[in-house]
C-alpha cells in the first residue's frame, strides 16, 4: 500500500507520504501532479519538493486535510456565500489551539499551496482578532511597523473621516 | 502633498515590478520543467534576469523616499529567505488585477535574505497584499449597512415564526433568544464592532491602500455631515482617486438635504460596476443614468422619492437588464407605464414593491398584467395601496402561483372574497409564506385562509398572515369555528367507536372468565 502514496519533501528535508486525495486538496499540488503525470505506483518516483513549507507546518496542513477528507466545500464561484459563512467549528478549534506564529504559517502555506478553504478559515480567524481593535492595538498585536509619518497619518485620517463608522 | 507622494510611490512600484504572468500560467505547467521551479536555489538564472532593474530600483527608491531607513524597516519587504518564490508561483492570486495593483512585496527589489531575523517582527503574511486583502475583506463582512428600522412586530411565538419575520437565521435566532430571555440587547453591543475597517486604514501604508480599496467598493452614508465631508473630499480629489471605479454598492440613507448636483458630480466617480443603488428616503435626488452603466445593477431601492417618475424609470430600466430587486415604495409619480417598460426590460426581477399611501390609481390591474406576462421569477410583490382589483390578482395567481412567496395587499380596498378567498380555495399561491391583508374590508370569507394556514402548519411550515384588527378578528373567529367543527367531528367519531358493540372486541365479562 505504501507505494500508493505520494512522497513530498518539505523545506527542512522531511519526507511525507500522503494519499493522493489528500494531496489534491492543494490546487497547486493537484495541477502539479497532473502536469507531471505523477505515478504513485512507481516505487522510484522522486519525492515532490515543497521548498516553501516546513515539516511542522505541513503536518498541520495534512491534519486539516485529513479531517476534511470528505467535506464538500462551497463553490469557489459563490464569493458572497464563502465570505459570509462563519468559520467551521472544527477549523476554529484547530486554529485556536495553535500558537499565533503557527496560525500565520498555516495561512502562508495555505496561500502557497492554494488550499482555499483553509486560507479562508485562517484569514477569518485573523479578522476576528482584529475586530474591535484600534489601529495601534492592531499594530501591537501583529508587530506591524507604522510606516506613516505623523503628517501622513493625519492626512489619511482627515481624508477618510467620512468612513469612520465602517 | 502626501497623496502625491503616495501616488509616486505607486507609480514607482508599478515601474519596477516585472510583469506578472497571467493566472493560468502561474500554475506549474508541463512546459516548465519540474526541476527549474522547485529545485532552484535562491540564485538561479531566473533571478539574474531581473538584476538590472534592481539596480535602477534602488536608486529611484532613494529618490522617492528620503526616509529610507524607516522604509527598510517596513515589514513590507520582510523576507525570511526561502519564501521568495511564493508569490510568483502562488496560484491563489484569484484576482490578477489585484496583484497588479499591489505589486508583490516579494519582488526581488531588496534582497533582505541576509538580514538577521529581528525579534518582534511582524509575520510576513501581514505584508503580502493578497493575504492582507483577504483578511480585511473578512473584517468588512461585519460592516452593517444602513437599514430601515424594522417595524415593531409582535414577539415571535417560535423560532420558525421568528425566521419568517426576519428572513434570515441569524437575526431570527437572535430575536427568538431575546424573546425568551426577556433581556433587551443594548444597541451598543452591536455597534462595538464598528470602526474595525476604519482602524485598518491607519495601520500602515499597505493596509491603508487595501482598506481604501475595500471601503470604496461599498459606499454608504447615513449622516448629512459625512456625506458633505465625502463630497468635499471628492471635489478636492482627496478621495476616490482611482482611475476606474470599483464601487459595487452605493447607499444614501435619509440624506434628505442631499443636492442633485453633488450626486451628479460623484456619480462619475462611482459608475461602471454598481450592483446596488439605494437612495432611501432621499426625496430630492435621482440616480444619474451614468450610475447604471456597466449593466450590473441587481438592486435598485428608491423608496420615498419625490422625483422618481416614469421617464426616469423607463430610461433606467433599459440600462439594467440584470435587475432583481426593485423597491419603489411611496414613489408617487410611478404609474403603470413604468411597470410596462420595467417588466419588458428587466426579466430577472424577483422582487418589486410598489406600495403607497397616495396616488393609488396610478398602479392598476394593467401593472399586474405586465408583471404576470413578463416577470416569471417574481417572488415578492408589494402592492399595498394600489388600485388593483380581483381581476388583476387572479391574473397573478394564474400565471405566478408557484413563484409568489410574499404578497402585500394592505389597503387594496378593491379586493374582495372573489379574489383572495377563491384563489386560496382553489389551491393557488401554494408557496406563499407571508401574506399581508390589512384593511381589505371586502374580505369576509376567511375559511380558505384558515385552511391554508392549517394545512401548511401540518406540513411543518408557518405561514404569516398579517391583518389589521378587523381582519385579525375575522381570522380568529373563523379559526375558532374551524376548530369547533374539527373537534366535534373528532368527538363524534370517538364516541361512535367506543359505543359500538359490534366492533369485534372481546367484552370484559368474557375475558375475566377465561382468567
Amino acid at each position: 500500500m505504501s507505494s500508493q502514496l505520494i512522497k513530498i519533501t518539505t523545506s527542512d528535508e522531511e519526507t511525507f507520504k500522503v494519499e493522493r486525495s489528500i494531496v489534491e486538496r492543494s490546487v497547486l499540488l493537484k495541477h502539479l501532479l497532473s502536469d507531471l503525470e505523477y505515478d504513485e505506483t512507481d516505487e522510484d518516483a522522486e519525492p515532490i519538493p515543497l521548498p516553501n513549507v516546513r515539516a511542522s507546518v505541513f503536518k498541520k496542513v495534512l491534519e486539516w486535510a485529513e479531517h476534511h477528507k470528505n467535506t464538500n466545500f462551497p463553490d469557489d464561484e459563490d464569493e458572497d456565500a464563502r465570505k459570509s459563512a462563519p468559520i467551521d467549528e472544527w477549523d476554529r478549534e484547530f486554529l485556536k489551539v495553535v500558537d499565533q506564529e503557527m496560525l500565520y504559517e498555516i495561512i502562508l502555506a495555505a496561500n502557497y499551496l492554494n488550499i482555499r478553504p483553509l486560507l479562508d478559515a485562517g484569514c477569518k480567524t485573523v479578522a476576528e482578532m482584529i475586530r474591535g481593535k484600534s489601529a495601534e492595538e492592531i499594530r501591537r498585536t501583529f508587530n506591524i511597523v507604522n510606516d506613516f509619518s505623523p503628517e501622513e497619518e493625519a492626512a489619511i485620517k482627515r481624508e477618510n473621516e467620512w468612513a469612520e463608522d465602517r | 502633498m502626501v497623496l502625491e507622494r503616495r501616488n509616486s510611490y505607486k507609480r514607482f512600484r508599478e515601474d519596477i515590478t516585472p510583469p506578472r504572468p497571467s493566472k493560468r500560467s502561474n500554475s506549474p505547467r508541463s512546459s516548465i520543467s519540474f526541476s527549474s521551479i522547485f529545485n532552484s536555489p535562491p540564485s538561479t538564472p531566473k533571478k539574474k534576469v531581473i538584476e538590472p532593474p534592481r539596480q535602477k530600483l534602488i536608486t529611484s527608491f532613494k529618490n522617492v523616499f528620503k526616509s529610507q531607513k524607516k522604509f527598510l524597516a517596513s515589514p513590507v519587504y520582510t523576507d525570511d529567505g526561502f519564501t521568495s518564490p511564493t508569490l510568483s508561483l502562488s496560484p491563489t492570486i484569484s484576482n490578477t488585477e489585484l496583484s497588479q495593483k499591489y505589486p508583490s512585496p516579494k519582488s526581488p527589489i531588496l534582497d533582505l535574505q541576509n538580514l538577521s531575523f529581528v525579534e518582534n517582527q511582524s509575520h510576513q503574511i501581514f505584508s503580502i497584499p493578497e493575504i492582507v486583502h483577504k483578511i480585511i475583506e473578512y473584517i468588512d463582512q461585519f460592516t452593517v449597512f444602513p437599514q430601515e428600522e424594522e417595524p415593531i412586530r409582535r414577539r415571535p411565538l417560535s423560532f420558525e415564526h421568528a425566521l419568517l419575520i426576519y428572513k434570515n437565521e441569524e437575526t431570527a435566532s437572535k430575536v427568538w433568544n431575546e424573546a425568551n430571555s426577556n433581556e433587551v440587547l443594548h444597541p451598543s453591543t452591536t455597534l462595538k464592532m464598528a470602526n474595525s475597517l476604519h482602524n485598518c486604514l491607519l495601520v500602515n501604508k499597505l493596509w491603508s491602500e487595501i482598506t481604501i480599496d475595500l471601503i470604496s467598493k461599498k459606499l454608504f452614508f447615513t449622516k448629512e455631515s459625512k456625506w458633505s465631508e465625502f463630497i468635499s473630499n471628492v471635489l478636492e480629489k482627496k478621495t476616490l482617486t482611482r482611475s476606474k471605479s470599483n464601487t459595487k454598492l452605493f447607499i444614501m440613507h435619509k440624506i434628505t438635504k442631499a443636492r442633485q448636483q453633488d450626486l451628479e458630480f460623484v456619480s462619475k466617480k462611482i459608475s461602471g460596476q454598481l450592483e446596488w443603488i439605494e437612495l432611501y428616503a432621499c426625496p430630492m435626488i435621482l440616480p444619474t443614468l451614468s450610475m447604471f452603466s456597466g449593466s450590473n445593477l441587481k438592486k435598485l431601492v428608491l423608496p420615498g422619492s419625490k422625483v422618481v417618475n416614469d421617464e426616469f424609470l423607463i430610461n433606467a430600466s433599459r440600462l439594467c437588464p440584470r435587475l432583481e430587486r426593485l423597491d419603489l415604495r411611496q414613489c408617487l409619480q410611478v404609474s403603470d407605464r413604468s411597470i410596462y417598460h420595467i417588466s419588458k426590460n428587466c426579466p430577472n426581477i424577483t422582487s418589486i414593491n410598489l406600495g403607497r399611501h397616495k396616488n393609488s390609481n396610478l398602479i392598476t390591474d394593467k401593472s399586474l398584467y405586465y408583471i404576470s406576462q413578463n416577470l416569471s421569477k417574481i417572488e415578492t410583490l408589494g402592492l399595498a395601496g394600489c388600485a388593483i382589483s380581483d381581476r388583476g390578482l387572479w391574473q397573478i395567481a394564474l400565471r405566478n402561483s408557484y413563484t409568489i412567496q410574499r404578497l402585500s395587499l394592505n389597503n387594496c380596498v378593491l379586493l374582495t372574497n372573489a379574489s383572495i378567498s377563491r384563489i386560496f380555495k382553489n389551491g393557488y399561491f401554494s408557496n406563499i409564506s407571508v401574506l399581508e391583508i390589512r384593511y381589505i374590508n371586502g374580505l369576509t370569507d376567511m375559511l380558505p385562509l384558515v385552511k391554508f394556514k392549517r394545512l401548511k402548519y401540518s406540513k411543518g411550515k408557518n405561514v404569516m398572515i398579517e391583518g389589521c384588527e378587523l381582519i385579525e378578528a375575522r381570522m380568529r373567529e373563523e379559526e375558532w369555528r374551524f376548530d369547533m367543527i374539527n373537534s366535534s367531528t373528532i368527538l363524534n367519531e370517538i364516541s361512535k367507536w367506543t359505543n359500538d358493540l359490534n366492533d369485534g372486541d372481546t367484552n370484559f365479562a368474557e375475558s375475566s372468565i377465561n382468567l
